[in-house]
């Protein structure tokens, strides 16, 4: 019971200091959010869409992994999957985030994929064991259809901006697709069939806005998610006919270097049926119709190194910059916002603005920080300046090395200076102009000229420091038994005993009569000796001693013979205060 | 009262004991009384006389030699070697000669301030760029090893007295007492215990402005390893006349010119 009190305690004693030291971990617990590298797993098909016989690849990619093995394929009927061959390992290496290069490995499965028969088909899930963990693959569709007719009746091509682009460098991808006017009311049906949307390893795709002044339209994208297509106007002539044109546009930005194959990808068009009762409404394909865009594929190089800028920070694109700023009219100090944006083809969230305080022409300004807004077309930063003399006329223009994948080149993007005007602080000076104002520069703290004599620091040493530490709760527990062998010295009874002497002196302090002081001294030996205070009624008070220290206790039954008289035969008074306390402390040493 | 006043007189009496050996071990290591030089207060003297008239190879001269000798605070030799460097236009030298200043004393505002400046001069980052990583750094940093130690001594003689008080008393209060000072205890164990991790390095600092090269074997002919950056500070693992052997903390090692380099901490 009473180990079981003292846990308690324990857990109570040591709850606030682990309080506090949780509160300090938590303030200093350092930022964390490091830009991992997790591994990845992709699968997509080289075509959405195929006759029967005609053979097909289901490519596996997997990216930032130490090791990875394809589990057993899936049997899918109608279609002959495999055999899976090896994987092809291919290292990477990318730079466009600040300039900081990172490598990645990315192993390749291409496994051959014959359609047997006609229809839609879908290929579930499958196993990848990556670095132990399994993962599973989306699950992918693909059109078995007999005949692809209506190569004449549509059209569908796919076009990059450029064939060839930096690491970094964001291209676009204009999918421009329609049928023939002429069949315009049989179609009320399209369909994107585009195995690779949202799956090609090492692109991000960039937020591309659709035109708001075009109309816009829903088609289906692989027969399950929906896409958002515009009208071009005025429509297509081609073939010697007018063609019903739709174009949709993607921007993407390669994070590494290599080639990037975009698989055959078609437009599906035709009728669908309609068919309603009274309890549902059933869709159903009618005559369909097939426009193919053939594969492509974008080669993404590396930066060149010639003539590349020490302070180069992985700008890349066709770029161009604006400042403005506010105030214009300041006074020595006091703070201008310095809007700077940048705008164009390029890779704007990645590069790593401009530092004003590490260039030597703001050296007339102190920056007290920035901050950033960042979009696929768009980077703002407003930098916080403060002009620190009224000599400072302008802000200097700020550059940004820039690699320029047109001229492929790097040029220095810069802004305009902009001219400011900066008021002296009043009573900065007692000189009257600008010229005659004393300039102040920073300069090293001067020397010591009188040192204080050198102080022995030797410390005691680590050993005699850890020794002293492991003594301290050794001696502790030690103690801590010895003393608990006589009993636990915060029990009741134990705190009641070394209180008592300082309780009797209270109460003597009020006694008045001599049944009080009586009662005090009876509470007092009570406490002392663990009894009842009416134990003590006629009781010698050396009954409480070694029998060696019998004597010491004569006084203080003297003491009590006397209030006992007074109290029950009416004979004397109250006692001295004085005279009891010193009975009661002669008892006490000799052992009460 | 009498068994209490035995325990209290048992307690002292260790105390006393501890006492004893601590004030035994810190004579034997001649804690007590610095010895002073004449010698070192004139070389110290004359390198201020010489830094005032502005001949600054003798101001240099001077103060390394007041260094050598010993008997003046080191801290106050090496704010001033770095004052001497960035007046003879060497602000890297200077922010090696601050860092090591900073490194004796490491509250000496004046002494980081002037390291700061010269770092800046040098056209380098701050030492102190007011991050969690650099503030958690200089708070770990900010008492000497001796400074530390005694405060791990205060703080465990104040466990000690809180400890006696449990066991004689026992009670809540002793216990809150007791493990509140365990935990001021661990916390004071974090700044010894980098100092005292530090106790046996030699760390050199970059001071060639282009860096220092670092060569295979201790000859210029041989074959060049790598190029450590300047202002990097590396660690010494040998060293022969006129050369210095040092790993970087990317474990390049190779050896380098004693020129090139500064010692952070000297013979202590």
């Amino acid at each position: 019971m009473n180990n079981e009190r003292n846990l308690g305690a324990w857990t109570r004693a040591l709850l606030a200091p682990l309080l506090v030291l949780v509160a300090l971990l938590a303030w200093a617990a350092p930022a964390a959010g490091q830009r991992g590298g997790e591994p990845q797993v992709r699968a997509y098909l080289s075509s959405g869409v195929v006759r029967p016989g005609e053979r097909a690849s289901l490519v596996v990619t997997v990216e930032n992994a130490n090791s990875a093995e394809l589990r057993a394929l899936p049997n899918v009927e109608g279609l002959r999957l495999g055999p899976s061959p090896d994987a092809t390992d291919v290292v990477q290496r990318f730079s466009p985030f600040g300039g900081r290069q990172e490598v990645t490995v990315t192993r390749t499965w291409v496994i051959p994929v014959t359609a047997t028969k006609a229809g839609d088909i879908t290929i579930p899930p499958f196993e990848v064991v990556v670095n132990g963990s399994t993962v599973r693959t989306p699950e992918l569709r693909l059109r078995v259809v007999a005949d692809l007719k209506g190569e004449e009746l549509g059209f569908f091509e796919i076009r990059a901006s450029s064939p060839k682009v930096v690491v970094g460098q964001p291209f676009s991808v204009v999918l421009e697709f329609g049928f023939d006017a002429a069949i315009q009311e049989r179609i009320n049906y399209g369909n994107l069939a585009l195995s690779w949307w949202g799956r090609l390893p090492g692109l991000l795709e960039n937020e591309t806005p659709l035109d708001p002044a075009a109309r816009s339209l829903e088609l289906f994208l692989n027969d399950r998610e929906r896409v958002n297509v515009v009208a071009v106007e005025p429509p297509r002539e081609m073939r010697g006919r007018r063609f019903v044109t739709l174009r949709a546009v993607r921007s993407y930005t390669p994070t590494r270097t290599g080639k990037i194959e975009f698989p055959v990808s078609f437009f599906e068009f035709g009728e669908v049926i309609e068919r309603r009762d009274f309890f549902r409404t059933e869709r159903q394909k009618g005559e369909t119709f097939f426009a193919r865009a053939p594969e492509f594929s974008i080669d993404v190089v590396p930066l060149p190194e010639a003539g590349k800028p020490v302070d180069f920070s992985g700008a890349i694109g066709t770029l161009a910059v604006s400042a403005s700023a506010q105030p214009r009219d300041v006074d020595a100090g006091e703070s201008i916002k310095l809007r700077v944006e940048w705008t164009g083809a390029g890779n704007l969230e990645f590069f790593t603005a401009p530092d004003p305080s590490r260039l030597e022409s703001f050296r007339d300004f102190r920056v007290y920080g920035k901050t950033e807004e960042k979009s696929f077309d768009r980077r703002v930063v407003v930098y916080d300046l403060a002009p620190l003399s009224s000599a400072v006329k302008a802000i200097p223009a700020l550059p940004l090395p820039v690699f320029e994948p047109q001229s492929e080149r790097y040029t220095t993007l810069s802004t305009a200076p902009i001219e400011i005007r900066v008021r002296a602080l009043e009573g900065a000076s007692g000189l009257a102009g600008d010229e005659a104002r004393e300039r102040f520069d920073e300069d090293l703290v001067d020397i010591v000229a009188r040192p204080a004599p050198q102080q022995d620091r030797t410390p005691l040493g680590a050993g005699w420091v850890l020794t002293l530490t492991a003594a301290a709760p050794l001696g502790w527990l030690a103690l801590r038994t010895a003393v608990r062998l006589n009993g636990a010295p915060d029990a009741p009874r134990e705190r009641a005993r070394r209180g008592a002497r300082r309780k009797l002196t209270k109460e003597l302090a009020k006694a008045r009569e001599p049944r009080e002081q009586l009662s005090a001294v009876q509470r007092f030996l009570a406490a002392r000796t663990g009894r009842t205070p009416q134990d003590w009624e006629g009781r010698q008070a050396r009954e409480a001693l070694v029998p060696s220290q019998a004597e010491r206790a004569r006084e203080l039954e003297a003491c009590v013979a006397e209030l006992e008289s007074a109290v029950w035969g009416g004979r004397g008074g109250a006692l001295k205060r004085e005279r009891l306390a010193a009975a009661v402390d002669e008892a006490m040493k000799g052992g009460l | 009262m009498h068994s209490f006043l035995h325990r209290l007189a048992l307690v002292a009496a260790l105390f006393a004991f501890l006492s004893f050996f601590a004030r035994a071990r810190a004579a034997d290591l001649g804690w007590q009384e610095p010895p002073s030089s004449g010698a070192a207060q004139d070389a110290f003297a004359a390198g201020v006389q010489s830094y005032r008239d502005g001949a600054w190879a003798d101001a240099r001269a001077n103060f390394l030699e007041a260094l050598a000798a010993g008997g003046v605070e080191r801290a106050s030799v090496l704010r001033n070697l770095g004052n001497v460097a960035y007046r003879e236009g060497k602000p890297l030298e200077a922010a090696g000669w601050f860092t090591a200043a900073v490194r004796e004393a490491p509250r000496d505002a004046e002494a980081w301030r002037n390291l700061e400046f010269a770092r800046r001069e040098a056209g380098l980052d701050p030492a102190d760029r007011g991050d969690l990583r650099d503030t958690a750094a200089r708070l770990a940093t900010m008492l000497r090893l001796d400074e530390a130690e005694r405060l791990v001594l205060a703080l465990l003689a104040l466990l000690a007295l809180a400890l006696v008080w449990e066991a004689l008393r026992g009670g809540l209060a002793s216990k809150i007492a007791a493990c509140s000072v365990a935990v001021l205890l661990a916390l004071a164990f974090v700044p010894y215990g980098v100092q005292s991790a530090a106790l046996g390095s030699r760390p050199h600092f970059v001071i060639q402005p282009e860096g220092a090269a670092l060569n295979s074997e201790p000859r210029d002919a041989a074959a060049l390893v790598g190029r450590l950056a300047p202002a990097s500070v590396v660690e010494q693992i040998d060293a022969l006349p006129g050369w210095v052997r040092v790993r970087s903390d990317a474990g390049l090692s190779g050896w380098s010119r004693e020129s090139s380099l500064l010692r952070l901490s000297h013979a202590r």
